[in-house]
């Protein structure tokens, strides 16, 4: 089985992910560990809502999904499950539900992604503003309103790996390998590059900065690299300690296809051996030629 | 009967408790089914033929005794759709608890030969990277533990129905939740234990399978005994 995996670090700064809203405060996605830690994150989800809207932007065709309100509640709402015609159905997999008892259409999505969650605790803290009354409302008279919006600036780690049958589907069909590279090769680059907009933003566009990606080409499916990339917060830098502990594992060593490594600031000089150092641009190639 | 045991660390996990829906409680340990779909995934079998490949296995999991479970909680914004009330959708937010960072020793079961034609399977390479309950929650890491006899004992260390026990040894730390099983009539509460053991009732002793690791007795269930859904039913 061949796989691609990939571990990014990144910069992430604003209301991100907002989650709810509790009174006038606009809080921020956050898990709580038990030894007192705030975590804040972007849910995979967001990401991948971030993804298909790039995909879209470059002109493919994503699943407008199916609506049909007076379905009864599980069926209102479906993927179409089409992942012939739609890439984001073919990358992310799909549920069809049909009805109770019966059991969903489905495809096992052959790429998946993580949290995009903070490695370290985080100070989360609050901007404040205020609604003032519109003159087109009528209400020109009323008070201004304040508001609260939580915001964290974290680096963070996204997860991510790509199986083989993107493009491949369960009734035996291949997409034309001219359309299948395309998809590949998009995503690839969507995600690496970073060209994809998370979806809430209040200060500004909120495009990850990326620090750091790494990027295993396997042929013997995955390997146990996600932990090995890491930040010295004590350095400011890419912790290289951890990284040079993939070339003491032989497991991956020996089944790595390639081990990529992209320096987005150019803060790295020398990478342990066995580990390439790479532009984006390889990086992409080198997926889509082995995907 | 022999068992194959893996350490295996997730960055988050969440093993949906099946009742709740909107304030999602998580299992601290993944049950047999979960295990179940953890090893079919490493092997490359779709539910399908798990199903029909796991039909006389045994499976189970216990927390490594060198790391302690922390559970998170994540806020999710739920929506209510009503019939009547088209318009007027509910809408609020709850909690959903995730583990971080668990690791276990999950153990597949049974006849010698398919365990050790797994194991070399697995040693080999891994077909499908497991999740933690769902495909937003990757692996850490795992590793091979190794074979071991499946042999019946007086104590467990990660899960058994309530009623079963006889005796709860001191500094055993546990949480009681309910779980879809046809094991016990009555009762439908399992004693997830999460440091130390508990000792069986006698009439129960001769009952279950259970593998030592490193002090730790997991208790090992086929797949049957448990409400299967989807195309694992089939």
């Amino acid at each position: 089985m061949k796989v691609v995996q990939v571990s990014i670090l990144g910069k992430i700064s604003g209301n991100v992910n907002a989650d709810e809203v509790i009174g006038t405060r606009v809080t921020l996605k956050k898990m709580y560990s038990s030894s007192g830690e705030v975590l804040p994150f972007v849910s995979a989800r967001a990401v991948k809502y971030a993804i298909r809207d790039a995909l879209r932007n470059r002109g493919l065709e994503v699943d407008p999904f199916i609506s049909d309100p007076k379905a009864t509640e599980a069926l209102r709402l479906a993927d179409t499950g089409d992942p012939k015609k739609y890439v984001d159905n073919d990358l992310f997999g799909y549920m069809s539900t049909k009805g109770r008892g019966k059991t969903a259409e489905r495809r096992q999505a052959p790429v998946a992604l993580s949290y995009f969650k903070a490695i370290k605790d985080t100070p989360v803290k609050s901007e404040f503003g205020a609604r003032f009354p519109r003159q087109w409302a009528g209400k020109v008279d009323d008070n201004p309103v304040p508001f609260e919006v939580e915001i964290a600036e974290f680096v963070g780690k996204l997860n991510c790996i790509m199986y083989d049958y993107i493009g491949k589907f369960e009734d035996g069909s291949v997409l034309d390998g001219g359309e299948r590279a395309k998809r590949i090769k998009n995503f690839a680059e969507i995600l690496l590059a970073p060209a994809y907009v998370l979806p809430r933003r209040t200060n500004s566009l909120n495009i990850p900065e990326y620090i750091a990606s790494l990027v295993v080409l396997s042929e013997n499916g995955p390997l146990p690299i996600y932990q090995h990339l890491d930040y010295d917060f004590e350095n400011n830098r890419i912790s290289l300690e951890n990284l040079k502990m993939i070339t003491n594992r032989e497991e991956i060593v020996n089944k790595a296809s390639k081990i990529l490594f992209i320096d987005y600031k150019g803060s790295i000089g020398d990478l342990p051996q066995k580990i390439e150092k790479a532009s984006v641009g390889k990086a992409v190639d080198e997926i889509t030629k082995f995907l | 009967m022999k068992a194959l045991v893996i350490r295996i660390t997730f960055f988050e996990a969440f093993f949906k408790v099946h009742y709740t829906k909107t304030s999602r409680l998580s299992y601290p340990i993944p049950l047999p089914t979960s295990v179940a779909g953890m090893f079919g995934s490493m092997l490359g079998l779709s539910r399908r033929n798990a199903a029909r490949t796991f039909t006389d296995c045994v499976f189970g999991a216990c927390v490594d005794s060198s790391k302690k479970i922390a559970e998170n909680r994540e806020n999710a914004t739920y929506m209510l759709f009503s019939k009547l009330k088209q318009q007027n959708r509910g809408k609020g937010v709850e909690t959903i608890s995730i583990l971080n960072e668990p690791t276990y020793l999950i153990a597949i079961g049974g006849d010698e030969s398919k365990i050790m034609e797994i194991g070399n399977q697995l040693s080999k390479a891994i077909c499908y990277l497991p999740f933690g309950g769902q495909n937003d929650f990757f692996v850490k890491d795992w590793e091979i533990v190794g074979n071991f006899e499946i042999k019946n004992s007086e104590f467990v260390s990660n899960y058994i129905p309530t009623m079963w026990i006889g005796e709860i040894t001191s500094g055993t730390s546990f949480q009681i939740l309910p779980v879809n099983h046809n094991l016990a009539d009555i009762d439908k509460n399992f004693t997830f234990i999460l440091n130390g053991c508990v000792k069986l009732k006698k009439e129960r002793m001769n009952e279950i399978n259970t593998v030592e690791v490193s002090g730790k007795y997991i208790a090992l269930y086929p797949l049957h005994k448990f409400v299967l859904v989807g195309e694992w039913r089939t």
